[in-house]
C-alpha cells in the first residue's frame, strides 16, 4: 500500500468527506464498470454502485489495511453485486435481463471509452452488437462464474488480487474460471 | 495446471479439461514443453484449430469490451444519500471554511497581513515607521 494510500484511509476513517469525494472520484468508474457488467443494467449498477460507496463510508473503520483499498471495494462491490442478483432473481424482476442498450445510443457516448474503437460505422455497428449479445450471455451466466468473468477477463485482475476479493483458493478460481469460459464459449456460438 | 496429454487423437471442445488447457495457452500458463506440444496441434489439427480459435474470439471479446463510466452525476447523488441517510449529518451545506481549500485561505490571510503591514509602514500618519527626527536628542557633554 502506497503512502498516500494510507493517508487517503486515514482521512476517511476520519470522515473527511474531501477524502470521499476523492474515492469517488478515483474508483467510480471501476466500480460502475463491474456493477454493469455484473448486473448488465445502467440503472441497476448505479444503484448499486451507490450502495458500493455508501457501504464505505459506513464500514470504513473495519478496513484493516490487510488489502489495497481498490481490492477492498472490489470485494464489497462483488459481495453487493452477488447479492443484488440473488434478489432481482427471487423478483423474477425481468430488468436484470434487460441490459443495457444504451451502448449505441447518442447519450451513452459521453460516458463511454472504447479500448479498441471500430474504424468504420458498420464495423463499429458489428462491435456494439457483438458487446450486447457478450453481454446477455454473462447475464445468463450463475453468479460465481459472472463474478470470474468481469473480474479477470473484462477488468484484468490478477488471480492473487481476485483470490483476496472472492476469498477463494487459486485453484478453485482456475477451475470455476475455466468452467465460466467454457459456459461462456457455448452461450456464444449458439448466439453467432 | 492441466495435465491432461494435449496429442490425443480425440478431444472434446466442451471437456473441461480442454477448456482448462486452452484457457492456460491462452493466458500463457502452460509450461514451455507442453505449449510446444499445443502450438504443434494447433498447426495440424484443424478441429483443434477450429476449437480453439472460438475460444480465443469470445476471450477476445470479452477483453475487448467497452470501459463503462459512472454518470457525469454520480458523486453528487452518493452524497446526497449520504446526507439523507445520516439525517443530514454529513454532506451538509459546507461552512466557508471547508468550501475553499485551507492552503488557499492561508495565503490569502498572509497576503492581507502583508499588506496591513505594508501600508502601516508607509504611511505618512499615525503610521509604525520609524521617524529618526522624533527621538529626543541625547544629553551630550
Amino acid at each position: 500500500m502506497t503512502r498516500a494510500e494510507r493517508r487517503l484511509i486515514r482521512r476517511l476513517k476520519d470522515r473527511d468527506e474531501r477524502a470521499f469525494s476523492e474515492l469517488i472520484e478515483e474508483q467510480g468508474d471501476r466500480v460502475f464498470n463491474l456493477c454493469f457488467r455484473m448486473l448488465g443494467n445502467r440503472q441497476e449498477a448505479e444503484d448499486l454502485a451507490q450502495e458500493v460507496f455508501i457501504t464505505v463510508f459506513k464500514s470504513v473503520d473495519s478496513f484493516r489495511g490487510d488489502s489495497k483499498l481498490s481490492t477492498w471495494l472490489y470485494r464489497i462491490a462483488s459481495n453487493l453485486s452477488k447479492n443484488r442478483i440473488k434478489y432481482l432473481a427471487r423478483r423474477h424482476d425481468r430488468s436484470k435481463v434487460e441490459f443495457d442498450e444504451g451502448i449505441d445510443r447518442n447519450a451513452a457516448s459521453d460516458s463511454l471509452t472504447s479500448p479498441k474503437q471500430a474504424k468504420r460505422p458498420d464495423e463499429n455497428m458489428e462491435g456494439q452488437q457483438l458487446e450486447q449479445i457478450m453481454q446477455q450471455a454473462i447475464s445468463e451466466l450463475g453468479e460465481d462464474h459472472r463474478i470470474l468473468i468481469v473480474l479477470r477477463d473484462i477488468e484484468e485482475l490478477s488471480y492473487d488480487e481476485i483470490c483476496e476479493i472472492t476469498d477463494l483458493a487459486e485453484g478453485t478460481v482456475k477451475s470455476r474460471l475455466h468452467r465460466a469460459r467454457l459456459a461462456l464459449r457455448k452461450k456464444m456460438m449458439t448466439r453467432m | 495446471m492441466a495435465d491432461e496429454t494435449i496429442n490425443t487423437a480425440q478431444f472434446d471442445a466442451n471437456d473441461d479439461a480442454v477448456v482448462e488447457l486452452f484457457s492456460e495457452y491462452y493466458e500463457g500458463a502452460l509450461p514451455d514443453e507442453k505449449a510446444t506440444e499445443f502450438s504443434a496441434r494447433l498447426e495440424t489439427d484443424s478441429e483443434f484449430s477450429a476449437a480453439y480459435k472460438q475460444f480465443e474470439k469470445t476471450m477476445e471479446l470479452l477483453s475487448g469490451m467497452h470501459k463503462m463510466s459512472a454518470p457525469i452525476d454520480f458523486d453528487k447523488k452518493v452524497e446526497e444519500t449520504i446526507h439523507r441517510r445520516s439525517g443530514g449529518r454529513f454532506f451538509g451545506r459546507k461552512a466557508f471554511g471547508e468550501r475553499i481549500p485551507y492552503e488557499i485561505l492561508a495565503v490569502v490571510v498572509m497576503l492581507i497581513a502583508g499588506a496591513i503591514y505594508w501600508m502601516g509602514r508607509t504611511s505618512g500618519t499615525g503610521g509604525h515607521k520609524f521617524d529618526d527626527n522624533s527621538v529626543p536628542e541625547m544629553h551630550q557633554k
